[in-house]
């Protein structure tokens, strides 16, 4: 028996000629998908003649040509500025973390960036001594789609663009010098790449000017610092970088997207405008109630969700860390100390207090002012579900599905849903007042999270499966001395609760209410009730 | 002090019974498998639809568990079943909500009786099945039948948004197309949303094995569907149910 040729060793134009002229029969004849079923290799063909159409199509001709640098060019209106500055924070951290993985003794042992800016010259300078960066790797800092970062790095950087994009948000021309650290000490070089205005306008070209340092102490070893001929902000008015709210704004950007990696890592020290004090971790993020008595248990709780997910068919281990924990007011709250679950990849920020995201698993109503939490996903950077840009979440990501309908993970949800309603329920100012102890564990290196936990999880297991019986619940006890308390209980038939149900705009079943929504109707009839009494006072 | 009203025995109109009965035959004729049933029924103080079963076969019905959650009626309910376990039949009533307090306690294929009077949509059915699913409260070789109220008592304009995505994948496009569609498929909407919150779609395949209309005191629907492993695509599972008008006399 002859042996078949391999379909996937054909051109695309070679399948074309087969699809046109073999029945399908005689394709599955010849040819094979070298380890799929004939059955299988069927599906493909009919699927590549419904897509195709071979038997309509002429000679075929080729077009098109490299892609343009409009992709980056557009950064300008894209990003903004506290983004432009992140995107460069993000790549000296993963710089740092990479090399000190590598080679330990020869990296810096904190990590400083420097951020700041001449009003004389227009020139802002960002500058790191992550290691530099050496001759054969200067297209990284330049090109899109060049990086040390691969998919499976543990890196915040993930898509090869963002501190290109930088450059093009930020600068009308650039310099960027650079002395490569070489960890086996047998060169020291130091670079400066030019951009000019001409370069960061043309679309096309995408080699660029480089030149060795004379002087080479002009730079430390293991440096590499940008510095951008500023764009005119706000065209014709006074610069941004001498207003005080604009400083402001990059300043609270930077520290709040840090905050956790800055607690984690007090190695890591940058500085925005001010050279003499880094910035601090933002502890105001994470106020949550320490509330701990009389039965109730509102402390934050940490849980490492450990799991496998497949890239490109190989499984890759994956460490979601979710913490939740109670607000210490149920009110809505500012742009800091407000409601909703932050989202983090590697420690790094992406979404600042989501409220839609894990909606399902939370309560609704005045309690939803109660949550406060994270989600930070520890693994390779490809399975975190950020955009380009790092500041929004792409819920269709693969690893969305597991978070938001695992059932152990959706458990942990579920036993904290249940506490802020119960807290919900009247005042809550005596449950949920108390502070922690602490915001941070500098023994520790992390936030103050009283309970910890590690949970591996199989995906694949989708009932049956429960949180470990060493977690233990959030409780609430709302049960007041008995002398405060005075309970009405009265009867209504189906009819009666549907009809309530319809005045007091309560949905869900009026036949098989369930439990909130028969403690809604309570409240609702309770203030209804009294509000009539006090106005008949009134009257 | 306002009296509490008194609980009163609950009786259906024969037209119920008829779509119940058709459809369980379906259920019987198409999907039913040789061997007991242990069956979960939601309140009711007569217990007919147990009894009816009984009578089809009395080894088909294993047991009975009915859930009451309105005291007056418990207290009723028990008399009855006291009386028709005299007759033979093993049945029980129980306090409490077949949605939120029934856990499984046995691997006996279970056949459910969801007798709503409201919108099996809406509301938080879709959290409360998920929640059954996921606990393996519902599970393989399962049956159920849900009783629906069939208008829109929510407003169309309300349906048109909630499901549009429904409507899009099963090609409802005009107003009356939409109207058809959620009559006779909403409770499956609640079903699969179900299924999708708690990540089963891939794990169950539902099929629904038919929608009966009927008139008791309002216009009601009775939808009955088997639970077995596989996977459930919401196109295939809604458009592949037959439909029935069961109003008589």
């Amino acid at each position: 028996m002859p042996k078949k040729i391999s379909w996937l060793d054909l051109e695309h134009q070679q399948r074309i000629e087969v699809l046109r002229d073999l029945s399908i029969d005689k394709i599955l004849a010849q040819y094979e998908v070298p380890g799929t079923s004939a059955e299988d290799f069927r599906a493909i063909i009919v699927k590549q003649i419904s897509l195709w159409a071979p038997k309509n199509l002429g000679a075929f001709v080729m077009e098109g040509g490299p892609p343009t640098k409009d992709v980056v060019l557009g950064a300008w209106r894209d990003l903004d500025r506290s983004e432009a500055l992140l995107e460069l924070i993000d790549n000296s951290i993963d710089a740092w973390n990479l090399r000190r993985d590598r080679y330990p003794a020869k990296t810096a042992k904190n990590l400083i960036i420097y951020v700041r800016i001449d009003p004389d010259t227009q020139q802002l300078t960002y500058e790191d001594n992550a290691g530099g960066v050496p001759k054969e790797k200067l297209t990284n800092l330049v090109v899109p789609g060049y990086s040390d970062t691969t998919d499976l790095t543990a890196t915040i950087g993930s898509y090869r663009t963002g501190g290109k994009k930088a450059i093009f948000r930020l600068a009308t021309a650039a310099s960027i010098t650079t002395r490569y650290l070489n960890p086996a000490e047998t060169s020291d070089e130091a670079w400066s790449i030019q951009l000019d205005e001409v370069w960061l306008k043309a679309p096309h070209v995408y080699e660029f000017p480089y030149a060795p340092l004379k002087d080479k102490s002009a730079i430390e070893p293991g440096q590499t610092r940008y510095t951008f001929q500023l764009r005119e902000e706000p065209i014709g008015g006074t610069p941004w970088y001498l207003e005080m709210d604009d400083l402001q704004k990059v300043t609270d950007t930077i520290r709040r997207t840090y905050t956790l990696l800055l607690i984690r890592n007090p190695n890591i020290q940058i500085y925005f405008h001010d050279l003499k004090t880094p910035i601090k971790p933002l502890e105001e993020l994470y106020d949550f109630s320490g509330t701990n008595k009389n039965g109730t248990d509102l402390r934050p709780q940490q849980v490492h969700f450990v799991f496998d997910l497949l890239h490109e068919g190989v499984p890759h281990k994956v460490s979601a860390e979710i913490i939740l924990g109670c607000r210490r007011s149920s009110g809505a709250g500012g742009a800091v100390s407000g409601p909703g679950i932050d989202l983090y990849g590697n420690n790094r920020l992406f979404v600042l207090r989501d409220q839609g995201t894990f909606a399902h698993l939370l309560p609704t109503g005045g309690a939803r002012n109660l949550v406060r939490g994270l989600v930070n996903i520890h693994g390779p950077n490809v399975f975190i579900p950020w955009d380009t840009h790092k500041r929004h979440l792409n819920p269709d990501r693969e690893i969305m599905r597991a978070l938001t309908k695992n059932k152990v993970i959706t458990d942990f949800f579920a036993c904290w849903n249940k506490a802020y309603q119960a807290v919900g329920r009247g005042d809550v100012s005596d449950l949920i007042g108390d502070k922690l102890e602490a915001v941070i564990d500098k023994a520790k290196k992390d936030l103050f999270i009283p309970t910890e936990l590690t949970v591996k999880v199989d995906l694949s297991r989708k009932r049956g499966v429960s949180l470990p019986s060493s977690f233990v619940a959030p409780s609430v006890n709302r049960s007041r001395p008995a002398s405060e308390v005075v309970t009405v209980k009265f009867t209504i038939d189906i009819d009666e609760v549907s009809f309530l149900f319809g005045k007091y705009g309560i949905e869900g079943s009026s036949i098989e209410p369930s439990p909130e929504a028969i403690q809604e109707l309570c409240e609702a009839i309770r203030n209804d009730v009294l509000e009539h009494g006090k106005k008949k006072r009134r009257n | 002090m306002a009296k509490a009203p008194a609980a009163r025995r609950l009786s259906y109109p024969g037209n119920k019974y008829a779509a119940f009965h058709l459809l369980l035959c379906r259920w019987l004729r198409h999907h039913a498998q040789p061997t007991s049933y242990q069956y979960v029924t939601l309140g009711g103080t007569e217990f007919r639809d147990a009894v009816s079963l009984h009578f089809v076969d009395p080894e088909l019905l294993g047991q009975a568990l009915s859930f009451e959650g309105h005291g007056g009626r418990f207290t009723i309910a028990s008399e009855t079943a006291a009386r028709l376990r005299e007759g033979g039949m093993q049945i029980e009533v129980r306090r409490g909500n077949i949605l939120t307090t029934f856990t499984r306690q046995s691997e006996t294929p279970h056949l459910f009786f969801i007798d709503l009077l409201g919108i099996c949509a809406f509301g938080d059915y879709v959290e409360r099945f998920g929640v059954m699913f996921q606990n393996e409260t519902i599970r393989e070789r399962d049956c159920l039948l849900i009783t629906s109220y069939l208008p829109a008592r929510v407003g169309w304009p309300r349906v048109y948004t909630t499901f549009e995505g429904e409507f899009r994948l099963l090609g409802a496009g005009t107003v009356a197309e939409k109207k058809t569609c959620y009559t006779r498929h909403h409770p499956s909407f609640t079903l699969y949303r179900a299924l999708r919150r708690v990540d089963l779609q891939d794990t169950l395949a539902l099929t629904c094995f038919g929608g009966v209309a009927y008139r008791g005191k309002s216009s009601m629907g009775v939808f009955g569907y088997t639970v077995e492993p596989g996977s459930t695509r919401l196109d295939t599972f809604a458009n592949n149910s037959p439909w029935h008008t069961a109003t008589y006399g």
